[in-house]
């Protein structure tokens, strides 16, 4: 074959007119960044369900352990701020003896809110609490049981117990007095549960984050063997190592943000179930005066959370699979 | 522009792919490296686009050491590469337009340009009514013509070919080694892989002989193959 007998396509010409072409457009890298985003999502629907089914499991669970976590440390906050020692009184007491007892441990309280409630009060009080039941009551009040009492009200739960010790010790000799009680045992049981599932909570959530990653980066690795020879190619025609990331962390991003909000919708749905059910149950009621759902802070923390690990698996399983090229 | 000192490759555990080369290809040369299969040729290519790192020796490409130059000077270089392959590798999920322009995308060259110029190739390629088409939907020669049009739309200053033609017959061959010695009138470095000896005797070009890793004859003029081992 001779020059003359060659075809030529006129490459020269073709260079020319694409001189300077190569001025990158940051559109046109976004766009080609969404582009590949989207189309991973949609070639791979199964390995991509399968990635945002792990992380709504993985960060339902976690919701789930911030939800309880939450409203215990609430439960405990709200017993130990309503934590009192009740000194009662024997029924002989005088109010200048009260005023006696008050002097008396005015160093103690100092600072503090000390009640007096008389025996009429405390019965009237009682009353108030039995509501339908007050019935019960009728024909009491010329006999009534109940004592007069000071009740000393302390809010920093740390200090209760000191308080508690230091009243009976000073107390301890004197006539007027028939009992001092504080509930320590149930608010320390309550604040022991709180550290256990605060401790356990976080210790599960964070072994729990790092199983995620794990199983997204293996789960889009899956994916990434489809996109193989695309990646073959981008590496070919000299793709910088961004441009060959950013569509997988761009996916990992999207399928952390929706496995996120699925699981925070699933726990919704859980709480809306408890909340019904605890209007039917006086137990509940009782740990759980009123059950909050997660705070917004916690909810954008687990949104954040699943984009992380979304984005960080997806890091991962390019990397991974580019080192094995 | 090619510069190789003593190289060798060794496959663990014990296979020899290369064994001291010696290469020197000068900006703007065409050469031809044949060699029965497993001879090395697949793996020299490898080398000089960064796929492989030697084992011992240098590899030079434009004056940049391959072994020093890391993963970005890599991927900064493969941008002056065209690099075509029997396989042709292209999207399959994408047309030929996209397949053509996608060395633009991946660098952020914005749609229209890439499809005024992915356009003008395919026309002067007579591939243009395929513009649209998946690549599943044309022939091997068109295939292979696209593959080459993807290395070809941005000026590269060398172009590696592993086998372009072996999948083609002589005609389709002919009018691919066309669009090669055109590239390479322009000014671009070209080197082919192939077992095509009737090619390499009818361009009448460099070419050098491997044989088991090593080069056994390197002729200015294809001719004197005959003469080859």
């Amino acid at each position: 074959m001779t020059p003359k007998e060659r075809s030529t396509i006129g490459l020269q010409k073709i260079w020319a007119e694409g001189q300077g072409v190569e001025k990158v457009s940051i559109l046109a890298v976004m766009g080609h960044v969404t582009r590949r985003a989207f189309e991973n999502l949609s070639r791979s629907r199964i390995t991509s369900s399968l990635t945002v089914v792990t992380i709504a499991v993985a960060l339902s669970v976690l919701s789930f352990f911030a939800l309880i976590v939450g409203n215990c440390a609430q439960s405990v906050q709200r017993e130990s701020g309503e934590m009192s020692v009740m000194v009662f009184l024997r029924d002989s007491v005088t109010p200048i003896d009260v005023d006696d007892i008050k002097k008396e441990l005015s160093d103690l309280t100092k600072g503090l809110a000390v009640t007096y409630t008389d025996k009429a009060a405390a019965l009237s009080s009682f009353r108030t609490m039995l509501g339908d039941d007050a019935s019960m009551l009728e024909g009491i009040d010329l006999q009534n049981p109940l004592p007069a009492s000071l009740n000393i009200t302390i809010s920093d739960p740390q200090k209760a117990d000191k308080l508690f010790d230091d009243v009976s010790e000073r107390l301890a000799s004197s006539a007027f007095i028939d009992s001092i009680r504080y509930s320590r045992s149930g608010v320390q049981q309550l604040k022991k549960l709180l550290r256990i599932v605060e401790v356990g909570g976080t210790v599960g959530m964070g072994f729990l984050l790092v199983i995620t990653g794990f199983i997204i980066a293996n789960t889009i690795k899956l994916a990434l063997y489809n996109h193989r020879m695309e990646i073959e190619i981008m590496e070919l025609v000299g793709a910088r190592r961004g441009s060959i990331y950013a569509p997988y962390m761009l996916e990992g991003l999207g399928q952390g943000v929706l496995g996120a909000c699925i699981g925070i919708g699933f726990v919704f749905s859980v709480y809306l179930l408890i909340s019904h059910s605890m209007a039917q149950s006086e137990l509940l009621q009782m740990v759980f005066p009123s059950l909050h759902f997660l705070s917004l802070d916690i909810l954008g923390g687990i949104v954040l959370a699943g984009a992380a690990v979304g984005m960080g698996g997806s890091f991962l399983a390019v990397r991974r699979f580019l080192a094995e090229q | 522009m090619i510069h190789l000192h003593n190289v060798s490759k060794f496959y663990p555990p014990d296979q020899t792919a290369l064994k001291g080369v010696d290469l020197k290809v000068a900006e703007g040369d065409f050469l031809f490296i044949a060699g029965a299969s497993g001879a090395g040729k697949s793996t020299l290519l490898k080398l000089l686009f960064g796929a492989q790192r030697c084992t011992t020796g240098e590899v030079l490409i434009g004056g940049r050491n391959m072994a020093s130059i890391g993963r970005d000077g890599i991927a900064s270089l493969r941008r002056e590469i065209g690099v075509v392959f029997q396989d042709y590798k292209l999207l399959p999920r994408r047309t030929v337009l996209d397949n053509v322009g996608y060395g633009l995308e991946v660098l952020g060259v914005g749609a229209r340009e890439r499809r005024r110029l992915a356009l003008l190739l395919l026309h002067a390629m007579g591939l243009e009514d395929r513009a649209d088409a998946y690549p599943v939907t044309l022939s091997g020669g068109e295939q292979q013509r696209v593959a080459i049009a993807r290395a070809l739309i941005r000026k590269p200053r060398l172009i590696l070919a592993d086998e372009p033609t072996g999948n083609l017959d002589h005609e389709m061959s002919r009018r691919v080694f066309d669009l090669l010695l055109e590239a390479n009138a322009a000014g671009v470095t070209v080197v082919v892989a192939t077992h095509n000896l009737g090619m390499i005797e009818e361009l009448n070009k460099r070419s050098i002989v491997l044989d088991r890793g090593k080069i056994i004859g390197d002729f200015s003029q294809a001719n004197s193959l005959r003469g080859a081992p």
